[in-house]
């Protein structure tokens, strides 16, 4: 008797329902922890305008129950869950504005800032990596490193104001934020392959350099790639938040902070939720391009 | 020919030097997005902004004099002890949308301010008890508002109430200011245009405002902003950190005007928790409620240290609630408390502190020590916190210094009352005390060292809660300022809130914007932006 493995079809089936429910529960999970943290820490429900003395004590009141929904943390929950069954993500209480229109405002802001930073440090990492793994230049190869050391150690905000200070577009900030993770990788990959046997027996039978990086060192390295590519999204929207808080670029990272710091349940609630959408859709991106291209082996 | 051919090219010439001129911008920030556009809800500064340049006033009341100054309202009489007020509008005045202007429009905007369900902010100052407001037409061009109650300082009130069309299909969208929104991109900027219909014209007949647009970038970090200024990317500035405002002076920009306009309007102080519902110790709820401990702790607190090291010369040591730029309500009988760590140590032990081996001690042998909180982030206050460690130290107190984000801070001071002392900055904008009823009153919920009293705790309080009401019931001047005279004066004999500094206004703007005239009073640099002009 012989089992049969699955086909391709049936096996990509398989882990799109897969990461599609993995979407799903993080995104709701995500969505009830983040309001559980801004419900519970300190300075919840409170509006600095209550401190302006020119208010009667009828109009702080009145503030006072403006901010006080999700007070009671599961009617707030349930209402919200209602609320996005029927297409409503609420709305924020310190913007003074429907939440979908906050996110729609701003989106088209981020994404376009993670995809230019991303792109910009995917070529970068990948020529410089794939440089030093052709030991073309080993001056090339150290200044690459300490680049990437340096990208590394430098606080994300930092970034974001210098970014402010010669006057570039943020997404260089998240650039230098994702370019130390993705060369590294991708050097550390190109180097493992570089002692793999059918590499050697390539090189012994005197394949041109440039075929021999990119057939056989560089194609066997797309499922840990792609595996990399979805961290450094995490990674990139991570940073979007301090980079747009210091370039006063109006994305959602700046939102996300605005909403942090003014204990902004609703917003906060849509944020981390689609945040934990973004980041779990682009692993699973990932994740279903590999088995897409390598089918039963790359699903491993 | 020739002279038909002469013509042509001169028209011609004329018309492409029209086509050519450049719009002219003014470019300011603002700190965050506007919370609201209605200009009856606005309570956010970068909402009032916009209501400034927007909002079309009956009464203006001028930044620098202090005055009130005929805007839509040509002449203005207040009548029956403050009670009522009658209003004579000028002429032939339009809304943007081109709609006029009448008394039946100032109905309209009384009826929606006063509206209960509106909870608009800027109704609170006319509410001074219970009844309806009643509005009357008594001539084509004049119009009667009467009041249940006496408002003091009336006229002064409107200046914060735009006028809004009964009419117009815009809503609150036709404005009779100068300036109207024409674009705004979240969280990035907000453009406004010149009103077409704005009804101010300048000494030669030109119609107000001259300068074309005015693009409020939202910016909320003060280093980008000053770092704007430098580049020119921005033309006004007005309340610059004392660090970057001596940067910049220090730069000698020939481009900008730098300017301390001197004492704000604002304070920063430190009060003692004396909440009865607090959950101190008894020893330290006697110290905070001990008059004598305050006075000693005042007078230990270098002020004018404070000025020199923190804000770099540019503050004023505090003598009370009022700063000295308040020509109307200021007491010139008070003075700045002068540091003398003698005379607090004379103040502890009469009342029954002693200090051993460096520690002070009250009464009981407990050791005196208290922790001062603050909000984070803010480079003054934190300087400040390390002097007023350094000087409380001298009289053996052990100060424990904390900093909160800022939504926790108020979260303690108004509804937990989990701390011990607090710093804060109290901004000010308008000058009547009228606008601080709810920080003195006893039993309001911003009369911050005891709030929401049922009847006051102690006879000062009593006497500050009579003195306040008086003074908002009396109409004469004069009467309300030696009744105000009074609260300051108990204020600086009881010290509920130590009043330290008064900050500068610390402005900059660029030298290409004419008919600057900057003032103390908010908004500083803009107030006259119909009359200001801007050259390339």
């Amino acid at each position: 008797m012989r089992i049969q493995a699955p086909s391709r079809s049936r096996l990509l089936r398989i882990v799109v329902i897969r990461q599609c429910a993995k979407v799903v529960l993080a995104v709701f999970l995500g969505g009830i922890a983040g309001a559980a943290l801004a419900r519970y820490s300190a300075g919840f429900g409170i509006d600095e305008r209550e401190m302006d003395a020119r208010r009667s004590s009828a109009s702080i009141e009145t503030i006072r129950h403006s901010r006080s929904e999700g007070a009671d943390f599961a009617v707030f929950c349930f209402g919200f869950l209602r609320g996005m069954a029927h297409g409503e993500l609420g709305y924020s209480t310190t913007l003074n504005r429907p939440v979908a229109d906050l996110i729609r405002e701003r989106i088209a802001v981020t994404v376009a800032e993670i995809c230019e930073g991303l792109a910009l440090a995917i070529v970068a990492s990948s020529v410089l990596a794939g440089l030093t793994a052709m030991r073309i230049s080993r001056v090339l190869g150290a200044v690459s490193e300490l680049v990437a050391s340096v990208s590394l150690c430098v606080p994300v905000a930092i970034l974001g104001y210098l970014c402010l200070l010669l006057r570039v577009a943020p997404f260089w900030a998240v650039a230098a934020c994702t370019f130390p993770h993705l060369f590294r990788y991708t050097a550390n990959l190109l180097d493992l392959a570089d002692r793999k046997n059918h590499v050697i027996a390539a090189r012994a039978r005197g394949v041109s350099r440039f075929r021999l990086h990119t057939m056989h060192r560089l194609l066997p390295c797309v499922p840990e790639l792609l595996a990399t590519l979805s961290l450094v999204v995490s990674i990139a929207f991570g940073s979007t938040i301090p980079i747009e808080f210091a370039t006063e670029t109006p994305g959602l990272g700046q939102l996300a902070w605005q909403a942090a710091s003014s204990r902004d349940l609703a917003l906060l609630c849509v944020l981390t939720m689609f945040t934990a959408a973004l980041v779990l859709s682009a692993s699973g991106v990932a994740e279903v391009s590999r088995v897409w291209y390598f089918g039963e082996r790359g699903a491993e | 020919m020739n002279l038909s051919k002469s013509l042509a090219s001169l028209l011609l010439t004329l018309g492409l030097c029209v086509s050519l001129r450049a719009e002219s911008v003014l470019r300011f920030c603002i700190r965050s997005e506007p919370r609201t556009l209605h200009p009856l809800l606005v309570d956010d500064d970068a909402s009032e902004t916009i209501r400034y340049l927007t909002g079309g006033v009956l009464v203006r009341l001028n930044r620098k004099t202090q005055e009130c100054e005929p805007a839509l309202a040509s002449s203005w009489r207040v009548a029956a002890n403050g009670r009522q007020i009658d209003f004579v509008l000028r002429q032939r005045v339009r809304f943007s949308d081109g709609s006029p202007f009448g008394p039946p429009d100032v109905a309209y905007t009384i009826q929606q301010l006063m509206s209960p369900e509106l909870h608009s902010p800027t109704a609170d100052s006319f509410r001074t008890g219970p009844g309806d407001v009643h509005t009357e037409q008594t001539g084509p061009d004049s119009i009667r508002v009467t009041f249940p109650q006496p408002v003091a300082g009336l006229a002064a009130l409107f200046d914060q109430v735009p006028m809004m069309s009964s009419r117009s299909p815009m809503k609150e969208k036709a404005v009779l200011g100068p300036y109207i929104i024409e674009d705004r991109k979240a969280g990035s900027f907000i453009l406004l245009h010149r009103n077409p219909n704005y009804w101010e014209r300048d000494a030669s007949g030109h119609q107000l405002p001259h300068i074309d647009t005015i693009r409020l970038e939202i910016q909320q970090s003060r280093d980008s902003e000053a770092l704007r200024m430098r580049r020119g990317d921005i033309d006004f500035v007005s309340n610059l950190d004392p660090d970057l405002f001596d940067h910049l002076v220090a730069e000698k920009k020939s481009d900008l005007t730098v300017n301390d306009l001197g004492a704000s309007l604002d304070s920063e102080l430190i009060w003692f928790n004396q909440t009865s519902t607090s959950h101190l110790p008894a020893s330290k709820r006697a110290w905070f409620t001990d008059a004598n401990f305050r006075r000693a702790v005042s007078i230990a607190i270098d002020r004018d240290e404070i000025c020199r090291i923190v804000y770099r010369g540019h503050a004023t040591p505090a003598a009370g609630p009022v700063s000295p730029s308040n020509h109307a309500w200021y007491n010139s009988h008070l003075d700045a408390q002068k540091s003398s760590i003698e005379v607090a140590k004379k103040l502890l032990a009469s009342g029954g502190f002693r200090e051993a081996d460096g520690k002070l001690l009250d009464r009981s042998g407990n050791p005196v020590e208290f922790s001062l909180i603050s909000n984070s982030g803010n480079r003054n206050h934190e300087r400040m916190l390390a002097i007023i460690q350094q000087d409380l130290q001298k009289l053996g107190i052990h100060l424990n210094v904390v900093t909160l984000d800022f939504a926790s801070l108020i979260e303690r001071i108004t509804r937990t009352y989990d701390y011990e002392a607090c710093l804060m900055s109290l901004t000010n904008v308008g000058i009547d005390p009228n606008e601080q009823m709810n920080v003195w009153l006893s039993s309001a919920g911003n009369h911050q060292w005891n709030p929401n009293q049922k009847t006051p705790a102690t006879p000062w309080e009593a006497r500050i809660d009579q003195l306040m009401t008086q003074q908002a019931a009396a109409s004469n001047p004069a009467v309300r300022k030696k009744l105000f005279d009074e609260v300051q004066m108990i204020v600086q004999e009881q010290h509920p809130f130590i009043y330290l500094v008064h900050p500068d206004v610390l402005a900059a703007y660029s030298k290409k914007v004419h008919n600057v005239n900057p003032a103390l009073l908010r908004p500083q640099l803009y107030w006259n932006v119909d009359k200001q002009e801007i050259t390339e």
